[in-house]
């Protein structure tokens, strides 16, 4: 079973909530608990409104955000045509939260948040339609293996 | 059923009382910024949030009292949260969050924390 999702927006914050309803829509047809949902819709947010906030320096553009699910995997791809994003150290550096309500900041918590849920996040460049995109990949919970019976002589 | 909805009022502690429902995102962060903003500038500096109606917060949510705990406590305030619904407090908690912010799960015991 192979699902293919893909939802064709401007980056208009209002479209967040469409988003994350297709999200939780895809995660319906998971064994994930509603915790792992909520985290992994929280993910989705997050990069959405990255590009939404960033991706076109102010002005309006297309985003696409395409959801993949099959047996082992949920795979979201968000891409857009704006301003090549490169993330940098930022995927891989720790926020130190006392840090930011010292100096009273509000942002920069979506990457690692994104980073602290989803199993891989990686940043490609330059496709065919694209300039950026965001993939994340969560690996799906695998039901438990029956044990194997060690005794084959009965 | 809008995305956000906000109520406030000044409690007899000098406290003020904020009940969120809805959906708190970069869409939305800016009502509840404006909000406690609006309360910072009257003099209230202690705030209990309400969110047990809260179904959903983001990092630009969590964000607007991450930017505002500081202001709070430096004018002799805090920010308890009251019964963040599941949603809510599995994103303070992957925030780091839930060891800095107090929380209360009835009002009595969010009033009696100032």
């Amino acid at each position: 079973m192979t699902l293919h999702r893909v939802l064709e927006i401007t980056n208009d914050s209002k479209n967040l909530s469409r988003v994350r309803g297709e999200a939780a829509a895809v995660l319906a047809e998971t064994a994930f608990d509603r915790e792992m949902r909520n985290k992994i819709i929280v993910a989705v947010d997050e990069a959405l409104a990255n590009v939404v906030e960033h991706a076109y320096g102010g002005g309006s553009g297309e985003v696409r955000v395409l959801f993949t699910l099959d047996e082992r995997t949920l795979v979201v791809r968000i891409q857009d045509q704006g301003v090549r994003f490169d993330p940098g150290e930022r995927l891989k550096t720790a926020v130190d939260i006392h840090e930011h309500i010292r100096l009273g900041l509000k942002g920069g918590l979506g990457m690692f948040l994104m980073r602290r849920i989803m199993d891989d996040v990686v940043y490609n460049h330059d496709g065919p339609d694209f300039v950026n995109e965001l993939v994340m990949v969560k690996n799906l919970p695998q039901p438990d293996l029956p044990a194997e019976d060690g005794d084959a002589s009965s | 059923m809008p995305d956000l909805k906000l109520a406030h009022q000044m409690l007899s502690n000098g406290a003020c009382y904020i009940e969120a429902e809805g959906f708190l995102d970069a869409h939305t962060f800016e009502q509840m910024e404006s909000l406690v903003s609006g309360v910072f500038d009257k003099g209230c500096f202690k705030l209990i949030v309400k969110l047990e109606k809260l179904d959903y917060i983001s990092s630009a949510g969590a964000g607007v009292f991450v930017g505002a705990i500081g202001r709070a406590k430096d004018n002799g305030g805090d920010i308890v949260f009251l019964q963040p619904s599941a949603n809510v407090k599995e994103v303070f908690d992957l925030l780091g969050l839930s060891a800095i912010f107090r929380f209360a799960s009835s009002r009595p015991e969010a009033e009696a924390a100032f």
